[in-house]
């Protein structure tokens, strides 16, 4: 495949008896986000780590830009940050970039140009230690961004900071999606992966759970919230419909499930002709928070 | 290479503390130059270090390499903190992601090594020069030059330590502990030597020449003290009947017993670094 930045395939990584990635198999086309998604310790930083020459796997393959290149020679066209920004103390947030400059074989100019992007062009004299963690974090960005990569790879970049810091960090990310710049980003925030990006991977125990694009996840399971003045006839009137799934009376509003998509209006028609009129019909999405937790759970309950 | 050295070097001297002790140890090195100026005149007895032909070629390079090379505990410090730091930094794993190969950076790491040693030899072959030239009784350039393997020695001692302490940092990951392990190691060597010399062999020479295989030993037996080498010790060994033999040339048997060791801690490290989930 012409546009296939990196492809992952069966892989495996055994912690003495811990298995922490578990066949995960992904493939990552060029101009996409992706996102993995899973708990704490479910192995999507292990396998980040594996594909970024930092954890060696137990089995299975990967190949970076088609197989090209060899695995340190491609991650120069790779911008990465993982877990915590990892910098020199004592040196200054310019230095710590000429010295990337150096690692990646990229012009110094590159460094001004970068800073200005996250916003610390004003302490780039500063020493790396003097900084607070969303400038840390901020500073790896720049840090990620200096090749130009053709892959922004973050693991939980949000991991640790306060609010402002939240929204600094995912405007960057989102100004840098805007440009065309493939991103794969893990996270255990739902709605971090749900608004930034359009493919996800979800992981649990190592195990792949779900690999789709976001909406076809959530949208696979609408349902409905209802009222009428009658909720008792309502629900009576719900049990003959021929697709529904199941139902909760949820206080005010019942809550229904249905086995295929069912359409607004059409289920509207389907309540008036047995007389009930609605004063309440919503078609909602669940979210993807809901979506995991259903996901995660199904999961723990079989095994 | 050029590339690797940049991006250790400036590692290394954007440190203060690396930067100071780098500075601290040549000014040091260079403080060889103030044995000279040792002098004890009590009564008719006058003790001038200068004069006892200390400064004397060849000997000079046979006694300056040896008193320089107790000084480079002071650049094991920075290379065992060099790479001690790459673990608690974290740098380590963003100098790989960021796209060194793990060969590049034990060879980054060895290249500083082999650089600190070159300088040092470079250093201390200038100063001996300078020195003998100002107290040595001969000055012709076929004395001056000859013995040279002494620096040769001092050479491959100083790569051998400094290996020894890059592979002591790769497998520890902290600084303090590997010192202290090279000195654990050090008290090993001295006291299961003595033990199997004195106790169990009754001063069979065979263990010489086994020890003459460890690490430490290895390099302690490139570069011989030179005290008693002294004509002036020499006589006062001869007046109280102790006739010494010994035997202080450099051999090449020793040098190749320290490359040897070079390779396999240098190999060892780059194992390590890459069999280990960092």
């Amino acid at each position: 495949m012409e546009n296939s930045i990196l492809s992952i395939k069966n892989l495996h990584k055994k912690y003495g008896k811990v298995h922490a990635v578990n066949d995960v198999s992904l493939d990552i086309y060029k101009g996409n986000v992706y996102g993995i998604l899973g708990p704490n310790g479910s192995g999507k930083s292990t396998t980040l780590g594996i594909v970024l020459n930092v954890v060696n796997k137990t089995s299975g393959e990967y190949s970076w830009f088609g197989g090209k290149l060899e695995t340190h020679d491609a991650l120069k066209k790779v911008g990465a940050i993982i877990e915590r920004p990892n910098f020199y103390p004592y040196m200054s947030a310019k230095e710590n970039l000429e010295l990337v400059c150096k690692i990646k074989g990229v012009d110094y100019k590159k460094v001004d140009e970068k800073l200005e992007i996250v916003g610390l062009i004003d302490r780039k004299n500063s020493k790396f230690k003097t900084f607070s963690l969303g400038m840390k974090q901020r500073l790896a960005i720049a840090s990620a961004l200096l090749n130009d990569p053709e892959i922004l790879i973050l693991d939980e970049p949000t991991n640790g900071l306060d609010p402002q810091g939240i929204h600094q960090v995912r405007d960057i990310i989102r100004l840098i999606a805007s440009q065309g710049t493939t991103i794969l980003l893990a996270s255990h925030l739902l709605d971090e992966v749900e608004k930034v990006c359009s493919h996800v991977l979800v992981l649990r125990f190592g195990k792949i759970l779900y690999n789709g694009k976001v909406d076809e996840m959530v949208s696979h399971n609408a349902y409905f919230e209802l009222q009428s003045n009658n909720n008792q006839k309502l629900i009576e009137a719900l049990k003959n419909h021929p697709e529904l799934d199941n139902y909760e009376n949820n206080e005010e509003k019942i809550i229904a499930h249905f086995k295929t998509q069912v359409d607004s209006a059409e289920l509207n028609g389907f309540f008036f002709e047995k007389g009930i009129s609605l004063n309440h019909l919503v078609k909602r999405k669940q979210s993807l928070e809901e979506q995991f937790l259903t996901l995660t759970n199904s999961t723990e309950t079989q095994s | 290479m050029k590339r690797l050295l940049a991006i250790e070097l400036q590692k290394i001297w954007k440190n203060r503390a690396s930067k100071v002790l780098t500075i601290g140890y040549f000014v040091i090195l260079s403080f060889i130059a103030l044995i000279a100026s040792i002098k004890f005149d009590i009564g008719i007895f006058k003790f001038h270090l200068a004069e006892m032909g200390i400064f004397n070629f060849p000997y000079i390079w046979h006694f300056n390499t040896y008193i320089a090379s107790f000084l480079k505990i002071f650049l094991a410090v920075i290379i065992v903190s060099m790479m001690a730091n790459e673990y608690s930094y974290g740098t380590l794993k963003q100098n790989l992601i960021d796209g060194m190969s793990k060969k590049e950076l034990i060879l980054s790491k060895f290249l500083t090594i082999v650089l600190f040693a070159g300088i040092s030899t470079l250093f201390v072959f200038v100063m001996s020069l300078f020195l003998g030239y100002g107290f040595s009784s001969y000055t012709e350039i076929g004395i001056v030059f000859s013995d040279l393997e002494y620096l040769l020695a001092y050479f491959v001692k100083l790569l051998g330590f400094f290996s020894f302490c890059l592979f002591l940092g790769v497998l520890i990951k902290r600084s303090a502990f590997a010192l202290g392990s090279l000195f654990i190691w050090f008290i090993f060597e001295k006291i299961s030597y003595g033990i199997l010399k004195f106790n169990i062999y009754n001063k069979n020479p065979k263990v010489d020449d086994v020890y003459a295989f460890m690490p430490l030993e290895s390099m302690s037996n490139l570069l011989i003290e030179p005290f008693t080498r002294l004509n002036s010790v020499k006589n006062l060994q001869e007046a109280v009947g102790e006739n010494s033999l010994k035997d202080y040339d450099v051999h090449l048997s020793s040098i190749l017993i320290v490359l040897i060791w070079i390779a396999i801690f240098v190999y060892s490290s780059y194992i390590i670094i890459k069999k280990r989930d960092l």
